[in-house]
């Protein structure tokens, strides 16, 4: 399989993390999101710009009364990259899975055939 | 992990995506004073008629129809989701279309016996201030099993994996 089925951005297990609970959203709230993976308010942000530079994540920031507040959502991009993604980890494990199959199956040809 | 994860690897992360999209669902919660209002609103509204007479429900059905109205609104927007305390909004996607199917089916019915319950001649209940009684038994499990009963309904709702819906996958390691 070619390394380009993987996106770089997404082999990092916290990034595919993040985009993947956004995945079932239409938008979260950062501080959910914080608590939701257990990150610091810092370490979530650096991993947001990251994505955010990538076109993945949208972040949309506002109040609510008097309270500043930020909106996080998976962008279509972000859900294309995460869809590719995903597929190609779900081939690897496939074909190992298949080539365990295989392997069993010489394994437990008789003697005598060979 | 390296540019290509092994098949071990590989499946944790595919394990650990799915886990992220279930934790989901149990994000939809919203604060208690929400409840309290639809339900003290709901008790008020079904029993005015017993208190302030008939003509009691001139006002109740519109301040039902304003709540209704105020709460759907509020959903579909960032800021009225986070003033209502959910910190998060579901996709559509995400719910199953046979369950969306059901939920429509149900509310037109609903929505169709109160319009014929409206021109039918009511009998008159045996039971004083049944109406009452009606809105502290709705008001009542609104406030106390509105979260739990919304938790039941998501867990039917929950589109399965097989369903396909863009970013669903099938690992089987389950």
């Amino acid at each position: 399989m070619a390394p380009a089925d993987f996106d770089p951005v997404l082999l990092d297990p916290t990034r595919l993390s993040i985009v993947s609970l956004l995945s079932g959203l239409q938008w979260a709230e950062f501080a959910w999101v914080r608590e939701s993976v257990g990150l610091s308010a810092s370490a979530l942000s650096k991993q947001i710009t990251t994505l955010g530079n990538h076109g993945y994540v949208d972040v949309d920031k506002g109040y609510v009364g008097k309270r500043p507040r930020t909106w996080l959502n998976l962008s279509e991009e972000g859900r294309a990259a995460l869809e590719t993604h995903l597929a190609a980890l779900q081939r690897v494990v496939e074909d190992s899975r298949r080539a365990a199959g295989t392997y069993q199956a010489k394994d437990e040809r008789p003697l005598g055939h060979g | 992990m390296t540019d290509r994860p092994t098949p071990a690897e590989a499946a944790r992360a595919l394990e650990e995506a799915e886990h992220r999209k279930d934790q989901v669902f149990s994000s939809v919660r919203e604060s208690r004073w929400v409840a309290v209002v639809f339900g003290t609103g709901l008790f008020v509204c079904l029993a005015a008629p017993d208190f302030f007479g008939s003509e009691a429900t001139q006002w109740t059905s519109p301040l039902l129809a304003v709540l209704s109205v105020t709460y759907a609104v509020m959903l579909n927007t960032r800021r009225g989701s986070a003033l209502l305390g959910r910190p998060t909004r579901l996709r559509r996607a995400e719910i199953s279309p046979r369950f969306a199917t059901v939920t429509r089916v149900v509310l037109l019915v609903l929505l169709a016996a109160g319009i014929a319950a409206a021109f039918l001649p009511r009998p008159d209940l045996p039971l004083p201030y049944w109406r009452t009684v009606a809105g502290a038994l709705l008001g009542g499990f609104l406030i106390v099993f509105g979260h739990r009963a919304e938790q039941a309904l998501l867990s039917f709702a929950r589109r399965g994996r097989t369903e396909g819906n863009g970013v669903g996958w099938v690992h089987g390691s389950r």
